[in-house]
This record gives structure tokens, sequence and C-alpha cells, in this order.
């Protein structure tokens, strides 16, 4: 996934000015990057070789681990280009019917509501923004996370399951003419966060 | 596409489409990814052995269904149970060979090539060979090896679709000694 345009991640977000916008939402914002979430960033994972103490097993266990990360990465980008391709497939069914929408935050009302509806049968249970491009919906209860959520067992593998969604609503708002960053985290499953980062044209 | 008279069969129809369309991207992806068809069909009929194998205990626990006694009933739950439940069509069976040891599912219409169209250049490719996949594996688990091909497909311009079946043999139980 691309990084934001000035390399600023996490993105600097304006004290205060957080609103909640749906009606249900509930809880408090905490932090947006939590240290030891699971993020989609690429390239996040920290895999870094040994510095010193240079020997094989190290070397060979660090260029493995190394791989494993790009490959991983790889599968993500991948994903999260099928979920592209499917949300803006999606968006222009959904959407011809309906009338047109005011603003951008009409648009993430949709997404949040009839879009997540559609797709997860529940709405996002909390959409918040700072009124400056960056929205962020939480999902309470994701239903791709649910059947791997019992135990931390497969926190590290969320990722991937959430890839393709990240897709969906960059390619959806994509073909409503609103070019965005999506990224995930989860920090309990099966409770995740994604944030919207408009880039203005 | 015909607009929908109430809500309930609509939010169906929304289900239905992001399956459509993720399997659409799934097979784009994996035409961007292999060079040629075959490789595509191959990986296709892969994946779908790897979803069957799991999948067909997802379908006993549901359906409640028991063994069957011949490859006719089996071709029995497959249209009409298995299909129905996961696909929500319900495929004839038909051309039963002199054995009875093949058949053939007529697909009328096939929800996994909704809004789809074969360009020219992958003439070779089964664009459903999934469901061979997963039929292989979901009977393998259930003793059973058998062949499933597309002989006909209505997005190369047949009638309908027809996945044929042929039954190879039954797997022996290899269970540890002592167990039954």
């Amino acid at each position: 996934m691309k990084s934001p345009p000035d390399g600023r991640f996490p993105p600097r977000l304006a004290a205060g000015g957080w609103a909640p916008l749906l009606a249900q939402s509930r809880g408090g914002f905490e932090s947006l990057w939590v240290p030891g979430v699971v993020s989609l960033r690429a390239g996040s994972s920290g895999h870094a070789g040994p510095e010193s103490s240079y020997d094989r097993s190290d070397y060979v266990q660090g260029f493995t681990t190394r791989k494993k990360a790009t490959e991983n990465g790889r599968c993500i980008t991948k994903l999260e280009n099928m979920g592209f391709r499917v949300g803006q497939g999606l968006i222009e069914r959904f959407t011809k019917d309906t009338a047109r929408f005011k603003d951008e935050l009409d648009i993430m009302k949709f997404i949040c509501k009839d879009f997540w509806t559609t797709v997860f049968k529940k709405q996002i249970d909390n959409l918040r923004t700072n009124h400056q491009g960056i929205y962020v919906l939480q999902d309470n209860k994701f239903r791709l996370l649910t059947q791997m959520s019992a135990g931390k067992q497969y926190l590290e593998h969320a990722s991937k399951y959430l890839a393709f969604t990240c897709g969906l609503i960059r390619g959806g708002l994509s073909n409503l003419g609103i070019k965005s960053i999506v990224t995930a985290e989860v920090s309990s499953m099966p409770a995740c966060k994604f944030q919207v980062m408009i880039q203005k044209l | 596409m015909s607009r929908q008279a109430n809500r309930g069969t609509e939010s169906k129809k929304m289900s239905s489409e992001l399956f459509t369309l993720t399997y659409g991207a799934l097979v784009t992806q994996l035409c961007k990814d292999y060079e040629n068809d075959e490789d595509v069909n191959k990986q296709l009929d892969k994946m779908g052995y790897n979803i069957g194998v799991r999948l067909i205990e997802d379908f006993l626990a549901r359906s409640n269904v028991g063994r069957c006694h011949d490859f006719r009933e089996t071709a029995d739950v497959i249209a009409k149970v298995a299909f129905k439940m996961y696909l929500g069509i319900t495929p004839s069976i038909t051309n039963w060979s002199p054995a009875g040891d093949e058949f053939s599912l007529i697909l009328e219409n096939n929800p996994l090539v909704d809004f789809v169209e074969l360009p020219d250049n992958h003439s070779s490719l089964i664009y459903s060979n999934l469901l061979c996949g997963v039929l292989r594996g979901a009977l393998e688990m259930v003793q059973m090896a058998v062949e499933a091909k597309f002989v006909q497909d209505t997005l190369k311009g047949d009638g309908v679709t027809e996945i044929r079946m042929r039954f190879i043999r039954r797997i022996e139980d290899n269970l540890p000694a002592g167990e039954e």
C-alpha cells in the first residue's frame, strides 16, 4: 500500500474536533496507532536482520522471515486490489437508484450504513472524523473476524482478512470520485477499525 | 437487471453480487498471476478442492443428510441439497451412463458467471472450474473418488452449463487400528 504523499505515518491528527457521526456510536476514541496492533501498512513488519553476532542461522532466519514478510505484503496488496475492483463494481450497482450525495460526509455515511449492511449484514458501529479528510470506521464485531476471535492466537493473521475490505472501501469511494488510502487495524478481535484518508486532488 | 419487488429479496440479491464480483476478481487475479489458461484452470481446481474438503463438514452439519447408498442418491443430494444451499440453484441431473457411474449436472444459470464475458485471448479458460474442485474435494472426504469436468459452458456459447461427473472408485477407510 502506498504511504501518504507527505510520508507521515501515523498522520498527525488535529487536536479535538473528532466527533462521533453515527447515531449509535459509543465508547471513547483511543489513539489511532496503538503499539502492537496489526496494521496493513506494507513494510511495517519490523523483521530486520540481526545486527550483531551475524552467524549463519541468524542470517538464514532473518532472510526467511524477511522473505516471508515480503511475500505476505504481496498477498495483501493483491487482496487489496481484488477488493478495490469488487468495491468499484458493487458501489455502481448499489447507488444506481439513490439520490445524489450532498458531500463527502454523506458518501461516508452511505458506506457505513447501506454499503456495510449489504456486504456485512450490519452497520459500522462508529464513524468519526477530524473534518480534515480522515475518517475512522469502527466495527465492533467485524464479520470476517468473528470465527477466529476466540483468543489471541490468530491476531497476526487478521491483516490478511482485512485487506480485501480495505480495498472494497477504497474501490467504492474511488467510483464516487474520492481518492483515498484505507488502512485497517485490530487490537482486540473481532473489533477493528478502518482508517480512510481522503487524498485531495 | 430487473427491479426487485421487495427489500428482502433485494438484500439477498446484493450478496450474490458481492459473491459474483469477488469470484470474478479472483479469476482475474489468477489470470494476471499465471501465464496460460491451463495453469489458471489447474489453480482454480486446486482452490476448489481445498474448499471442498472443508465444505463437506459444514454441509453435513447443516443439511442433516445421512449416508448415501448409491451414486444416484449422491447425485440427488448434490443437486437438490448442496447446490441449493451454497449457490441457490438446483441443477438437473441427466445423461446417466448405462453403468450408473457417470452423470451430468445441468446448470440453467450459473451464478458465478453473471456479468462475465470471456475475452478472446482466454478461450481455453474454464471460468467456473473452482466448482469441479469443490465437488471432487467434498466427495473425496466421504470416501468417493470422482472426476468432475465442464463439458459445456454458457460462457463459451453453449446453451447450458454442464458438469460431467464420473465415479472412479470407493476410497477404503484406512482408520488407525482399534478405531471404528
